[in-house]
């Protein structure tokens, strides 16, 4: 018969106490379970806590087991312990109402009080455990790194002592400590002599600056890494070119223990950057500077010299250079460049010279005159005799004549570019007046090349806007001065029309916009009677696309090809020039009139009229004036031509007279002034 | 047990904390040391509720794993596992089926050691000691290619990890490498650090832990749902650890975290 005090422990709320209990430790530690789960298992010590409190004879040995399976349940932490007796005590507890002096009281607290125990003694345990592999753990972790370590070591070995980089470690006050076999192959020494020395010893650097103010930049933190380039001088003398990686390595407390340099030997880049840098200013060929190196040479000159000092520039293009090359090969010209370019070298000895070679066949010569100096025609007779012996070249004996332009002014009169354009003009006037010529620069000349230059560059732009135009000048016949057609001219104000055409010639724009001018010309002549005259540049004549743009032209107007007259270059056609010789023969077949212009009466204009459809010439009216001897040549050549089949026509005709005299040599037709006209 | 990657290895820092120990000792473990306890106490007297935290946010890596059995899943790879407390991936997925496979990834010393000597003996599953930063490495690792199988779909497993990833080390790119290494039908399950839900005591968390070995960064929603890519979020999408398909009624109780799943295509 149990004790009348006793309460019978709350089995009815077996399922709801094993609920309270999960909810309360869950929140306290981490179960992997799911939450079924941990309710089974402490379900299950429920049942066991209530038949422990209930059982007859009362032993607390049940709670030992209890709290120890709670922690191999997994509830280690001791906040789920708390959690089990806060919600055990009061869950066990709740039906006694007044006095808490019964046996279940007295039972309950005693089962806890060995839960405790029993819970105290499994976390012991469990953690003692966990201590062997926390300590298994760290030391396995330790060998490793050890282990670790020497493979790094082992590493760091292999690329130090196999690097192509040269490596030095030295200590804070610059003392090399280890030096790799690469550092001593740059420096030509061997590995085992760099330990000991001093950095400055090893790297003697042959500028001014101080091999350890990098390091010292280092080591005040200004810097994390340096890396720069230097000039060091070797162990056998010599000179190398290293580019220097300097860092600094900090010991395990942080604190600056050593440097490492990495040394890269870029001697032989240098050199490569070296000999880039002298090709580009050059000439491979003669040795001689090059254009670009004598215009900065030069512009350094005339910057430094007293600008009342006079220097002279001499310009000196080769004649037939070209045939040269062809005939005996490259090989041989080039040696021949080379003779001109130290024949050059050798007139001007006695000078304070610069001789460079600035085109192909081009050379410069720079003198700054000094009181023997010879005058210019002098200087140029001593360039072109040095010049005019041959050369033998593998037993071919060559000389080319030279064309020499020159200019002497004084140094501050002008920079470096007017200077250099002086003396190409002065070279292009000795090259048209003939070869193995020289001509001195004139002034007056110079200002008018440029007035032209710029005039020849503002053409295109004058025909957009349509400053320059097609305009028409009446042609005559001389018998009856009926009028019998017109010439198409260019029509701008700035110019005459055959300065016009010079300089659409100068830029080769003549080319382009003539196609468009025959066709604006055809479209407005059209119209009218008689026949249209149209004279070609040497260029027009030669153009590929003429006949193209002639069937166009005469498309799109209407004008029958029997109406159009179109006048060759008589060069171009003797010089064999671009497509001229076929261009005259297909226009005579499709049935233009096809003539000469700018013709003088040789024998070869003549045997030019008899080969061909040829049916027209144009003479300029220069030659009807003057002696007359040259009159009656004139008159010659006319009856020549026309016995030939070629009517005459002649150009700016400005009084009556001359007109009736060009009639009674026989010219048929005529235009100008006194025509009305140009 | 793969070969250490680095050049150089991270030495055992007893030190300074390391959050895989103070992890572990707020779980109730003991592979900790006095440095990792006292920074963890001075964590929860800031805010008691990362006990919660850390307890809800392994909850969920537990249901998330059998989440991933259940949709087929057989291959794990653990980013930045920790120290191998209570409750690992390897025994989950394993106690539903056995020939489940894991690698374990992670860089604390302690972490590896303990995982290696726990995993002697198992044919599969495996730690790799790699700095999850660097995928590449954790990628191509010998030991992660003899266990998992990069043709077959993976489940990625970033728990607690992407807020250790710093700005300086690219999360968009290291998280994209990891999602373009694996095949179509595989997952990716992260948690990750937030102050969405905070009380303004994550920045002083923060400042804390910035003693430890481990700097954390908190994110936002949108940030963090960037390094899913284009991997489709599972029901309930990215929401408080607790949230996340709970077993039993969840409380409403905010967690420090996000937690989501999301499935390649």
């Amino acid at each position: 018969m149990p004790d009348p005090r006793v309460t019978a422990p709350p089995v009815h709320r077996r399922e709801q106490l094993a609920r309270a209990w999960t909810r309360s430790t869950t929140a306290a530690t981490y179960i992997p379970r799911s939450p079924d789960d941990i309710e089974g298992v402490l379900l299950e010590l429920v049942d066991e806590v209530l038949a422990s409190l209930g059982a007859d004879e009362f032993s607390s040995a049940a709670g030992n087991r209890i709290g120890a399976r709670l922690v191999s349940e997994g509830f280690v932490d001791p906040h789920a312990l708390a959690a089990t007796i806060n919600v055990l005590s009061h869950e066990l507890l709740a039906d006694l109402v007044s006095t808490p002096d019964t046996e279940l009281a007295r039972r309950t607290v005693a089962l806890l009080g060995a839960m405790s125990a029993g819970y105290a003694d499994g976390l012991r345990d469990y953690t003692l455990t966990q201590q062997e592999d926390v300590k298994q753990a760290l030391f396995n972790a330790v060998l490793r790194a050890e282990h670790n370590l020497r493979g790094i070591e082992n590493r760091f070995h292999e690329v130090f002592t196999s690097s192509a980089t040269g490596i030095a470690i030295t200590d804070l006050s610059g003392m090399c400590i280890e030096a790799n076999p690469a550092l001593a192959g740059i420096l030509a020494t061997v590995p085992d002599r760099l330990p000991g020395r001093m950095l400055a010893d090893i790297f003697r650097d042959e500028g001014a600056g101080d091999v350890m103010s990098s390091y010292h930049r280092l080591l005040d933190g200004e810097q994390a890494r340096v890396h720069e380039q230097r000039r060091l001088r070797k162990e056998d003398g010599e000179i190398a070119w290293v580019l220097l990686a300097i860092s600094l390595l900090r010991d395990g407390a942080g604190a600056p223990a050593y440097f490492v340099t990495m040394v890269q030997d870029v001697t032989e880049l240098h050199l490569l950057q070296d000999r880039l840098g002298h090709q580009l200013l050059y000439d491979a060929l003669t040795g001689l500077p090059n254009r670009q190196c004598f215009h900065t040479k030069l512009e350094s000159m005339l910057e430094r010299a007293d600008p009342r000092s006079p220097i002279t520039l001499c310009c000196v293009n080769l004649d037939a250079f070209a045939l040269v090359n062809n005939s005996f090969g490259h090989a041989v010209g080039d040696r021949l460049l080379q003779t001109v370019g130290r024949r050059l070298e050798e007139a001007v000895s006695d000078e304070n010279a610069l001789v460079a070679r600035i085109a192909g066949d081009e050379f410069a010569v720079l003198i700054e005159d000094s009181a023997t100096t010879p005058d210019i025609g002098d200087l140029i007779g001593k360039l072109t005799a040095e010049l005019v012996d041959p050369e033998y070249i593998d037993g071919i004996g060559v000389a080319v004549g030279a064309s020499v332009g020159a200019v002497r002014r004084n140094a501050g009169d002008g920079d470096a570019i007017a200077l250099f354009r002086a003396a190409d003009t002065a070279l292009r006037k000795a090259k048209r007046t003939g070869r193995r010529q020289w001509a001195g620069f004139h002034e007056g000349e110079d200002r008018t090349a440029l007035e032209l230059d710029r005039l020849a560059a503002s053409l295109p732009a004058a025909w957009e806007v349509g400053d320059l135009s097609v305009d028409f000048t009446p042609v005559v016949r001389l018998a009856d001065r009926k009028p019998v057609g017109a010439r198409a001219v260019l029509s701008w104000d700035a110019v005459d029309h055959v300065t016009c055409l010079q300089l659409a010639e100068r830029t080769g724009w003549s080319v382009h916009v003539g196609p468009l001018l025959l066709l604006e010309a055809c479209k407005r002549f059209a119209g009218s009677e008689g026949v249209l005259s149209v004279q070609l540049t040497r260029n027009q004549s030669g153009d590929a696309d003429l006949v193209r743009a002639v069937h166009r032209a005469l498309e799109e107007s209407g004008l029958t090809a029997d109406r159009l007259e179109l006048s060759l270059d008589v060069g171009a056609l003797l010089d064999d020039f671009g497509d001229a010789r076929d261009n005259l023969e297909v226009l005579d077949d499709i049935g233009v009139r096809v003539g000469l212009c700018g013709v003088t009466g040789g024998p070869l204009d003549f045997e030019l009229v008899s080969s061909t459809g040829v049916r027209s010439v144009t003479l300029s009216g220069a030659l009807g004036a003057g002696s007359k001897v040259l009159a009656d040549e004139t008159a010659r050549t006319v009856r020549m031509f026309d016995e030939l089949g070629a009517a005459c026509s002649v150009l700016d005709v400005r009084t009556a007279e001359t007109a009736d005299w060009w009639a009674s040599i026989g010219v048929a037709t005529a235009q100008g002034g006194v025509f009305g006209g140009s | 047990m793969s070969q250490q990657t680095n050049w150089v290895p991270t030495s055992v820092d007893l030190e300074k904390a390391s959050a895989a120990r103070m992890y572990d000792y707020v779980l109730g473990g003991n592979h900790n040391f006095a440095v990792d306890r006292a920074l963890a106490e001075e964590l929860l007297k800031i805010q008691p509720e990362v006990k919660r935290f850390v307890i809800q946010n392994r909850a969920f890596m537990r249901r998330a794993v059998l989440f991933l059995v259940e949709q087929g899943i057989r291959q794990f790879l653990d980013l930045g596992s920790g120290i191998p407390t209570v409750g690992n991936v390897h025994e989950i997925a394993q106690a539903v089926d056995p020939t489940s496979r894991v690698v374990y990834v992670d860089n604390e010393h302690v972490a590896v050691a303990h995982s290696q000597l726990l995993l002697e003996n198992n044919t599969t599953t495996a730690m790799v000691h790699a700095d999850i930063t660097k995928p590449n490495l954790v990628l191509n690792d010998d030991t992660t290619r003899r266990v998992l199988d990069f043709d077959q779909p993976i489940g990625l497993l970033a728990i607690t990890i992407g807020h250790y990833i710093l700005p300086e080390h690219d999360p968009d790119g290291v998280f994209a490498t990891y999602r373009d290494a694996l095949a179509p039908g595989s997952y990716l399950a992260l948690t990750h650090l937030t102050d969405d839900f905070a009380e303004d005591t994550s920045e002083e968390i923060i400042e804390k832990l910035k003693k430890s070995q481990n700097t954390v960064m908190s994110r936002t929603k949108s940030e963090i749902r960037s390094f899913f890519g284009d991997f489709e979020l599972v029901e309930p999408g990215l929401v408080g650890t607790s949230q996340w398909r709970p077993e039993r009624d969840a409380d409403n109780d905010n967690d420090g975290l996000y937690a989501g799943v999301a499935r390649k295509r």
